[in-house]
């Protein structure tokens, strides 16, 4: 959804939602006009793990229309201390199933779609059209910069979200108006395992933030993390934001900006 | 001049520290900060920071006091900066 879009006139709020999200109706600059526009907003989240989960789930607690979930693969043992979504008793079952059915015990309004595989060549352009935002979860550089390039082809804001161990990294791309991820890493970095140490309050926090982000970009208020990095480092409690650059040479968004 | 170096994620899991103070000359570039890096931890900066020719690894952000650096290491330092070695992290 960009900001110099018309306002969607389509779906007005039914007594039930104006109730279930009064707290948040009374944020000053967000109201009824934002709970709206979250209310006609579709969400995609690659990935339900740590981070996809949690950001999932506050965006269906906050009313969102209707989310895109893909991830691939059945739940395991070791997806249990940081993937929300995901339950003991669904050991062994699909993960997005398992997201689906607790996502609509919190919210039976919501529209899901669900992807029983992870972001790939075949099914990128198809699961970024559908969606207003993108919030990046997914582990592999190869999956978020395959995002990353459709998401400047489609000229989608997309929010991502990382984390390692007790640090998080979160930044906000607006094509056209920021760096994108390959400004940032040209090519997946040879020294990145794809399984890591990490908390599930570590993946909670940043699936927070990032949740928020994607709130703030559909409703339209507040102000993101565009061209910023915001890293926070949980052991010492270690907050900060860096302003980034864009690449001048960027094949993929230099030219979006000259 | 004295330039205080932060490490984040698999750099300062690498090292055992999140930061310390480096000595440079007078009017030294980012360039010569992490060569003395090198000298100083040459194990860990050759592999998290440097590529087999010598570039910045794709996966290394450079910012001078929380800004981002870009890929230019020619950018001269200043007395009491703070540079951050921000290894790039994913999700999961
Ligand atoms: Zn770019």
């Amino acid at each position: 959804m960009a900001n110099n879009q018309p306002d969607s006139t389509d779906l007005e709020l039914t007594e039930e939602e104006r109730a279930t999200y009064e707290w948040q109706i009374w944020v000053p600059d967000f109201g009824e006009q934002g709970q709206r526009r979250l209310k006609n907003a579709s969400v995609l989240v690659t990935r339900c793990g740590g981070l996809g989960s949690v950001v999932a789930y506050e965006l269906a607690a906050a009313g969102i229309g209707k989310l895109i979930l893909a991830h691939g693969g059945q739940v395991k043992h070791s997806d249990l201390n940081r993937q929300l979504l995901m339950t003991h008793a669904g050991l062994g079952k699909s993960r997005v199933e398992s997201a689906r059915r607790r996502l609509l015990e919190l919210n039976p309004r919501l529209q899901i779609e669900i992807v029983a595989e992870n972001v790939n060549e075949q099914n990128v352009q198809s699961l970024v059209s559908q969606a207003d935002v993108v919030v990046d979860c997914a582990p592999l550089f190869e999956e978020r910069l395959l995002l990353n390039r459709e998401i400047i082809a489609q000229r989608k804001p997309m929010v991502d979200c990382a984390m390692y161990e007790l640090e998080t990294h979160l930044t906000t791309i607006i094509p056209g108006q920021t760096p994108c991820l390959s400004c940032l890493y040209p090519e997946p970095p040879k020294m990145w395992r794809r399984e890591f140490p990490v908390f599930g309050a570590v993946s909670g926090m940043v699936g927070c933030l990032g949740a928020m982000e994607a709130i703030k970009i559909i409703a339209r208020f507040g102000e993101t993390l565009a061209g910023k990095l915001a890293t926070c480092d949980l052991r010492d409690m270690t907050f900060r934001t860096m302003t980034i650059q864009q690449d001048p040479n960027c094949p993929l968004c230099a030219s979006l900006t000259r | 001049m004295k330039i205080r170096v932060r490490y984040t994620t698999q750099l300062k899991m690498a090292l055992g520290v999140d930061s310390e103070e480096i000595e440079l000359p007078p009017s030294s570039s980012l360039q010569d900060l992490l060569q003395r890096l090198r000298q100083l931890h040459p194990q860990e900066v050759h592999q998290y920071v440097f590529t087999a020719d010598d570039q910045l690894q794709p996966g290394v952000l450079l910012c001078v006091d929380n800004k981002h650096a870009g890929r230019d290491l020619s950018t001269s330092l200043s007395e009491s900066e703070e540079v951050t070695l921000l290894s790039v992290v994913s999700g999961g």
